[in-house]
């Protein structure tokens, strides 16, 4: 029982990973970008559930739509205007361009917001429940469920709607789409916005759970390559089976060695990967 | 002893059999042309032989020295050289400084002074001279092939694996790159060649070896290979084959 | 191409700053000859050899820690400072060999979570390091002028000897080897280069100096914390100030680590809350204005890789 019930909590902690890292996922795999924005994005995300709350009464799980449509065009507004200049530039001149948009991003919310930690205490909590012995918080469960519904329709999207699979020709061949009349530059900054989104999604449905700082971004961007490592680029089952990979790890890690060491198992767990299987589990796929 | 053995040699990507236990043996002063129907497996023997890929069977050896499994850039010291079908020049660099660079580490030049006499001569007898201080990327595709012929001369090899070298020239480029290439055999490198224009294989090489699904399936001097029936078979398939068998039966 | 003399006589210049400025010069002199040693240390595997390292923090953070340590135990602090470096280069050597098969946005990973590990690591590991709660360093018996001149002087003698070894790097076999291996490392491969070996030689040689430079900072504030010296910032930092002066080039990283000084102490001093932002905005600037750095602005046409082919007069 007690195995189960850390497993349990691995996998409800695994799905919100997986929510987290499967739009930075999406990025990284379609524009070869890695976004060291998606941390802020998500941080920005749990603001809007925050103020959404104290300010008007709405739940965050229904911030959600409200998140995640504000960061898609914060998201394609950054793509178009900016990251696209730089679009097949050296590994160096994307990573630096978007560390330095993160510290403008990330010193704004300090400014706006101040580096106090907040919580969202929602006022009915669905607290917890108890059955067959393991131990249910229904707040991050509920969470966790809305979490994998998201991914599924961005696995949806990407499967059976024109633009997914505009966004995959762009992917396999770039110059092959645009011959095809896919605006190449669109597409670019759609997958972006979609990136920024179910990051902005995932900070809602976090700010039940976690603390809201500018400060947590940069972990949320260290959980999201980890998860992308571990379970493998280029695939929504790759960050789902990565995110759940992870959250089980560090749940049994945090009993078995201490919860104060779980960003340390983590990274270990990423030096590791980087050294012997840089393509994770899935192995490195394309969206196909 | 010959210059390059090749004993068994099979490649295994995944499922696919890239080179299927080939035996091939070159001696010095050859030049040896390797043809076969695209996907056949010239470009991988080349790159099994260079060190970029392990066999997966089979024993290479250079010079009486075994040479599989060890690293490309141990290989391209003891006197292999190759080049690529698609350029592979530095693009930044000089005409000089491109070759310069083999010059210094595959021909272990002991100073600059002499890796860059020797990298004049390689750039003069390629006839790049005039254009020894250009960036290799503007040189034109030609300019570009002679550089990596030049590349490959400073590096003193034995031998010199030529990967479609002709590919993307116009027939009055295609003829200097034919004397080019004997006046590098006269200086004494054994020359393998991949190529698909007959004409090329024809006056060039004295000798044929032909892959088809990364297996030998002949080998022999020009005139016997054209008219081979496994080789007509492979190219233009069975029924050009049995057509020109029941023609020559015929006429 | 560099001309030694007026590079000589700047350094001189520099090393008289003690007679001419109050302590606060000789902080920013300090400052700028720390800067100067990443940023040369960063553009022999960032600029040379085109691997995106964000390793220098975990070079620096292993330095400061190892200096810090020994200084502790008792040994005198230049013994200190030098098996900074040696640690911090065996670091770059066994990892390097780990991470430098890894190509583009992997290997930038790597490097970057290097930092991250050696910073955990230093945190549980209490004992030794003081833990979360940082390490103090023991006081110097010196006076404040005195011992102002003293780490001005060190971190400049540390910063020249890094222009020197990117200057052999880049004039020497090595460099050569590097640039390359920068343009196209299959190629390198085929005409003989052992690129395992140079990336090898470049990685450790980032990391060298840079662990002397940490283990000098750590003596010089006499108090150091993981999250101090293991900061990302100090990995993203050189990497600016080489493209602010042009990347590849010998010159360039010092007259980057100079202009990034002046701004870092302008901002600062005038716009503190937003100086992360304001640090953002100048690397988007560069990206699309300055993309070649200060030097790339200079040298408008690219004259090629070997600058022992430029020298006056030369014919080919």
């Amino acid at each position: 029982m007690f195995y189960a019930q850390i497993l349990l909590n691995g996998l409800v902690l695994g799905g919100l990973y997986a929510c987290i890292a499967v739009g930075f996922s999406l990025v990284w795999g379609v524009l070869n970008v890695i976004n060291i924005l998606h941390g802020s994005f998500v941080v920005l995300g749990s603001y809007i559930a925050y103020f959404g709350y104290v300010h008007m009464g709405i739940h965050p799980f229904a911030s959600v739509v409200i998140a995640g449509a504000l960061l898609f065009g914060l998201g394609y507004l950054v793509q178009a205007g900016l990251i696209n200049r730089v679009v097949g530039a050296p590994v160096l001149t994307t990573l630096v361009l978007t560390f330095g948009l993160d510290l403008m991003l990330n010193n704004s919310m300090l400014l706006a917001f101040t580096a106090d930690y907040r919580t969202v205490q929602v006022a009915n909590p669905l607290g917890t429940s108890v059955i067959g012995g393991l131990v249910l918080p229904l707040d991050r469960l509920v969470a966790m469920l809305l979490a994998c519904t998201l991914t599924g329709l961005l696995f949806l999207l990407l499967k059976r709607s024109g633009i997914g699979r505009a966004i995959v020709a762009v992917r396999m061949d770039r110059q092959a789409a645009a011959l095809m009349g896919v605006n190449v530059k669109h597409i670019y900054a759609v997958t972006f916005g979609i990136g920024a989104l179910m990051a902005g999604a995932a900070g809602s449905l976090l700010s039940v759970i976690f603390p809201i700082s500018p400060l947590n971004s940069s972990e949320f961007l260290g959980l999201a390559f980890i998860v992308c490592v571990l379970g493998g680029l280029g695939s929504i089952s790759g960050a789902i089976v990565g995110g759940l990979a992870l959250g089980v790890i560090q749940s049994f890690g945090a009993v078995l060695i201490g919860p104060q060491h779980g960003l340390t198992i983590a990274f270990v767990l990423l030096v590791i990967l980087l050294i012997f299987k840089p393509t994770g589990i899935m192995g490195r796929r394309g969206y196909e | 002893m010959s210059l390059l053995t090749l004993n068994g040699v099979s490649k295994v990507f995944g499922g696919l059999k890239a080179v299927n236990d080939v035996d091939l043996v070159i001696e010095p002063g050859e030049i040896v042309g390797l043809i076969g129907p695209n996907g056949a497996g010239k470009t991988t023997l080349v790159n099994l032989v260079t060190g970029v890929f392990k066999p997966t069977a089979g024993t290479i050896e250079f010079g009486g020295k075994r040479i599989d499994g060890l690293k490309p850039y141990q290989i391209s010291r003891l006197g292999v050289a190759r080049t690529y079908q698609v350029v592979q020049p530095f693009p930044e660099m000089t005409v000089l400084e491109n070759v310069m660079a083999p010059a210094t580490f595959a021909a272990g030049a002991a100073s600059v002074a002499e890796a860059r006499d020797q990298a004049l001569e390689a750039i003069e007898f390629l006839g790049l001279g005039r254009e020894a201080n250009k960036l290799a990327s503007e040189l034109t595709l030609a300019g570009r092939k002679r550089l990596e012929l030049a590349k490959s001369l400073a590096m003193k090899p034995k031998v010199l694996l030529l990967d479609e070298v002709n590919a993307g020239l116009n027939p009055a480029e295609i003829d200097t790159a034919l004397e080019l290439i004997r006046a590098i055999a006269r200086r004494g490198v054994t020359i393998i060649l991949i190529e698909h224009l007959m004409k090329v294989v024809m006056t060039l090489c004295n000798r044929i070896v032909v892959l088809h699904h990364g297996a030998k399936i002949a080998e022999g001097e020009p005139g016997a290979i054209v008219r081979d029936e496994r080789v007509i078979q492979a190219y233009l398939g069975n029924r050009y084959a049995e057509a020109n068998a029941r023609k020559a039966s015929n006429g | 191409m560099m001309r030694i003399l007026p590079v000589v006589v700047a350094i001189a210049a520099v090393a008289a700053l003690p007679m001419f400025g109050n302590n606060y010069v000789l902080r920013l002199g300090t400052m700028f000859a720390m800067y100067a040693v990443l940023a040369q240390s960063w553009n022999i595997i960032g600029g040379y050899a085109g691997y995106p390292s964000f390793a220098t923090a975990a070079f620096f953070g292993l330095g400061a820690y190892t200096g810090a340590i020994l200084q502790g135990a008792g040994v005198p602090m230049p013994l200190a400072w030098g098996a900074a470096c040696l640690v911090a280069a065996a670091f770059a050597g066994v990892m390097g060999l780990a991470i430098l098969h890894l190509k583009g946005h992997y290997f930038a990973i790597a490097s970057l979570v290097l930092a991250e590990v050696l910073l955990e690591v230093t945190t549980s590991w209490t004992s030794l390091t003081g833990g979360g709660m940082g390490l103090n360093l023991p006081v110097i018996r010196m006076s404040v002028e005195a011992q102002a001149r003293l780490f001005f002087w060190s971190m400049l003698t540390l910063a020249v000897l890094a222009l020197i070894m990117s200057w052999l790097v880049a004039r020497g076999r090595v460099g050569f080897a590097l640039q390359c291996i920068r343009q196209n490392e299959d190629a390198s491969s085929m005409v003989g280069i052992n690129t395992t070996l140079y990336k090898t030689i470049a990685f450790v040689l980032s990391g060298l100096l840079v662990g002397g430079a940490g283990a000098m900072y750590a003596s010089w504030v006499f108090y150091i914390e993981p999250p101090d010296v293991y900061s990302v910032m100090t990995s993203i930092k050189p990497i600016v100030m080489v493209m602010l002066g042009g990347a590849g080039t010998v010159l360039g990283p010092v007259v980057g680590a100079a202009a990034f000084l002046v701004m870092e102490e302008v901002v600062w001093r005038n716009f503190l809350s937003i100086h992360a932002a304001v640090l953002g905005l100048t690397i988007v600037g560069l990206i699309f204005f300055l993309p070649n750095g200060i030097f790339g602005l200079i040298r408008k046409r690219r004259t090629g890789a070997l600058p022992q082919l430029q020298r006056k007069g030369e014919t080919v």
